[in-house]
């Protein structure tokens, strides 16, 4: 497992879409710092573009981080690597998690240098409202919706291992869950009991609740569920495919 | 013990849905030769290397490597095998280096600078710049023939290794092969169309036709089994025909052709014949010694228009 | 304190696994041996290039390797000495079984007595010639196997040379061959095994009037700074440079066939016996260009 995932890393190093993705998603913030120095004539309030920085990432984050493990996949198909890595011979359940697990690094990297440049960029626009409670503040939010939504897409590799080739498919569900995942932030409140059950809405819910609410545990539920669901549909698809 | 089974499989069937691919393939190779699959496209050749190496489910039966079931003992048989499925299939944008370095850390190495090794055996450069995307379709092969010897592994399974190769690369290929098996001691499985380059390299062959496996044999027991015969063109058949089992006392020919006869009475003197035809006015324009060849035996068996 | 204490048992639950997956490696390693132990030297141990056993691993490898080259050069060694071997008795089964056809035709007294001194010529050569291979025979396998003693003594090759090659002037003669002696008159004095080198000059010069079919030949003597080279050049028909690397080797003929008086070890034996005197012996010739054999003795030679 170890060097399988460490074989991963090193396909990284040259991997086009995980640096676009890495850079894109990066740029927002930088970017609204940008904006708000250059071009806003009237001065921002501090939670607001925290706000912009927050949706904005959460827009796109997702959408990279599905581009990026279905190229990753589908070029093993296209290229026909995955017949050289199975013979190696390397065990078909943990490719599966090498490439989960390089998904998740990759996607902790991004994550994580994106908050960084937010609260760097946060600090130099509004260096007098950004206390330390609003940083941890800051964190924890990002924290908590990046990884609720890298978990709730994981059966995107399922459906990638399922498509092989195609990545329409594959891409057109991961737009559909980030379509999802925005709307979450909509959900009327007669709706939210049965959203918490929709793991993809319950992502931008359980940043709405309050914390001792019971319908936290029930967003958090299902999008474990989806996760775990996504990774053994994915394991098991993988382990009968004819290559 | 010299020359024993080292891969056999049982009974191997590939089903898709109703349809048989493969059907109760039972092969057996020896340990140290050359064992060519032969077949035309699409006869199942590399369905049946695929499910040796694990990469298609197998339907029904068993195989077994190096005397044990393979089910169960992946992990230990597939570390001494190298592979060649279709076309040798690699990281577009790493480099050769790179991309042996990957594979050579998921199989494991045998040796110290093993990636750097392999590719001076194959003759590629080591640590260039040049990406997988831009190499010529001979140094693909070669690559791909590098990652498969990187464990100096016992057995070879290749599938149409030549395929694509210009004149030079073939016989390259087909030296370095020769020279793996019979100065190393490796076992090869090479699958190919190509009955010409099949008959220069395999100790064994066995032909694959429409999903079964007709034949297996050595090229010892074909060379002897094959059929000498005497070649004649004549302007009447008949006429020879009856000279033939009269004066001469033949009876073991066939008519091939409207004006086309093949003696296999080796004992008989192509002189006397030759003189008994003309002497009785037979008109005789070619007279040739011929054997079978692995074409002719293929054609025989598979039946049917031979083809390139 | 509790992320404290959930961090320590994630490091030794790590530890563990390590621990483990050294354990399960190591088994493994053993059942590879014991598959290589039984016979299989084909079989490779594998590591990841960066465990703490890799060079260990590598190192058994290494070992494997070189044990399987061994065999197989003992292997081949076997097999050419089988060959050998089977050559050998034919060498002297056949030669013999002519012999004694000849003796039991002489036996029946059938014959003119001019016939029967023929006859009695001709079985006296054949028994003569096999004599001479089984001396060679003998010869052979006395350097070997390494039982040939040296007597090497300082001695001057000049001198050494003419008397070797006197005793050939007559055969010359008789086959019409021209001859070249250039040996300076200075002394040359080496440490050398006059009879060795005897057999050295008589074999090849053995070999020149059985093969090459000249009617020319020239021996050179010539003093080097640090050796003394002899030079024995005829103008017959060559040897093909395809050859010209193995007409060293034991019972090597050149045309295939087998040719009664040729017994393929004339060579090697000089071969042997120049390398005992830490000297070398080359050969330079081409198809129709005739043929050199070049003699190098160092002046300064150590006992070998």
């Amino acid at each position: 497992m170890n060097n399988a995932f460490q074989t991963e890393i090193l396909k990284l190093k040259k991997n086009k879409m995980a640096f676009i993705g890495f850079v894109f998603t990066i740029c927002i913030p930088v970017l609204l710092v940008l904006k708000a120095v250059f071009l806003d004539k009237i001065k921002i309030d501090y939670h607001e573009w925290i706000q912009t920085v927050f949706m904005l990432v959460n827009l796109v984050l997702p959408i990279m981080s599905g581009f990026f493990i279905t190229q990753s996949m589908q070029k093993e198909y296209g290229e026909k690597t995955i017949i050289n890595i199975i013979t190696a011979p390397v065990n078909r359940k943990v490719f599966v998690f090498s490439k989960i697990t390089v998904w998740f690094f990759w996607y902790v990297v991004v994550m994580i240098v994106t908050e960084c440049l937010t609260i760097l960029g946060s600090l130099i626009l509004f260096h007098s409202q950004v206390t330390s409670s609003a940083i941890c503040f800051t964190i924890q939010l990002f924290t908590q919706i990046g990884l609720l939504s890298y978990i709730a897409f994981l059966p995107i590799i399922w459906i990638a291992i399922r498509q092989r080739t195609l990545f329409y498919p594959t891409m057109l569900s991961v737009l559909f869950f980030v379509l999802l995942q925005c709307a979450g932030s909509q959900v009327s409140e007669e709706l939210l009991p049965v959203a918490c059950f929709v793991p993809w809405l319950a992502i931008q819910i359980s940043a709405m609740l309050p914390a001792n609410s019971q319908y936290l545990y029930i967003c958090i539920a299902s999008i474990l569920c989806s996760g775990l669901l996504g990774i053994i549909l994915a394991i098991f698809e993988f382990r009968t495919q004819d290559l | 013990m010299e020359n024993q089974i080292i891969l056999a499989t049982k009974q191997l069937t590939k089903k898709y849905g109703d349809v048989r691919a493969v059907e109760q393939i039972n092969l057996n190779v020896k340990k140290g030769r050359i064992y060519g699959l032969l077949g035309r496209n699409g006869a199942g050749k590399t369905t049946i290397m695929k499910m040796v190496l694990g990469l298609i489910s197998i339907s029904e039966g068993e195989i077994e490597i190096f005397g044990e079931r393979l089910k169960g003992n992946e992990k230990s048989i597939y570390t001494r095998i190298g592979s060649i499925i279709e076309t040798p299939s690699f990281y577009s944008y790493l480099t050769g280096t790179e991309n042996l370095e990957i594979f050579s850390r998921l199989r494991g190495t045998i040796k110290k600078n093993a990636v750097k090794s392999a590719l001076e055996v194959v003759g590629l450069p080591y640590k260039d710049k040049k990406p997988f995307v831009s190499y010529s379709l001979g140094m693909k092969q070669r690559l791909g023939i590098a990652n498969a010897i990187l464990n100096d592994p016992e057995i070879l399974i290749l599938d149409e290794p030549t395929n694509g190769l210009d004149p030079v690369g073939i016989v390259e290929i087909r030296k370095f092969l020769q020279t793996l098996c019979h100065e190393q001691g490796k076992t090869i499985i090479i699958s190919s169309h190509i009955l010409s380059e099949i008959a220069l390299l395999a100790d064994d062959i066995g032909i694959i036709h429409d999903g079964h496996l007709l034949k297996e044999f050595s090229m010892n027991e074909l060379e002897e089994k094959n059929k000498r015969f005497i070649e004649i063109k004549v302007n009447s058949v008949t006429k020879a025909t009856q000279l033939l089992e009269n004066m001469m006392k033949c009876k073991n020919y066939t008519v091939t052709d409207k004006n086309c006869i093949e003696i296999y009475d080796e004992n008989l003197n192509t002189e006397e014949i030759a003189d008994c035809l003309v002497s009785h006015g037979i008109g005789l324009s070619s007279l040739v010694f011929k054997h079978e060849t692995l074409e002719d035996y293929f054609t025989s068996l598979t039946g049917g228009a031979k083809f390139e | 304190m509790i992320y404290l204490l959930i961090f320590l048992c994630f490091i030794i639950i790590l530890l563990l696994h390590h621990n483990l997956s050294n354990k399960k490696k190591i088994q493994e390693i053993v059942k590879i041996l014991d598959d290589i132990y039984s016979g299989n030297l084909d079989r490779r141990l594998v590591a990841d290039e960066n465990s703490e056993i890799s060079s260990l691993v590598y190192k058994i490898n290494e070992i494997v390797i070189k044990d399987k080259h061994k065999l197989s050069e003992f292997n081949k060694a076997e097999k050419a000495y089988k060959k050998l071997v089977t050559s050998l008795s034919h060498d002297i089964r056949t030669p013999l079984s002519t012999l004694i056809g000849y003796l039991e035709v002489l036996e029946k007294d059938t014959m003119s007595y001019e016939e029967q001194q023929k006859f009695i010529q001709i079985a006296k050569e054949k028994a003569l010639n096999l004599s001479a291979y089984i001396q060679s025979l003998f010869e052979w396998l006395k350097l070997e196997s390494g039982e040939w003693t040296y007597d090497f003594k300082e001695e001057n090759i000049c001198e050494l040379t003419r008397l070797a090659l006197a005793d050939w002037i007559i055969k010359f003669e008789g086959n019409n061959i021209n001859f070249n002696f250039d040996i300076p008159e200075k002394a040359l004095f080496i440490l050398i095994d006059k009879n060795a080198f005897d057999r050295i000059i008589n074999n090849l010069l053995a070999n020149m009037i059985k093969h090459s079919h000249a009617n020319k030949l020239v021996v050179q003597v010539t003093e080097e700074i640090s050796e003394v080279q002899i030079a024995i050049s005829d103008n017959g028909v060559g040897i093909d440079e395809a050859e010209l690397p193995f007409i060293f080797d034991r019972l090597y003929k050149c045309d295939t066939s087998r040719t009664e008086n040729s017994n393929g070890l004339g060579l090697a034996i000089a071969k042997e016996l120049t390398i005992a005197h830490n000297g070398t012996i080359n050969v330079i010739s081409g198809y129709g260009k005739g043929t050199t054999f070049k003699l190098r003795f160092p002046k300064n030679m150590k006992k070998a």
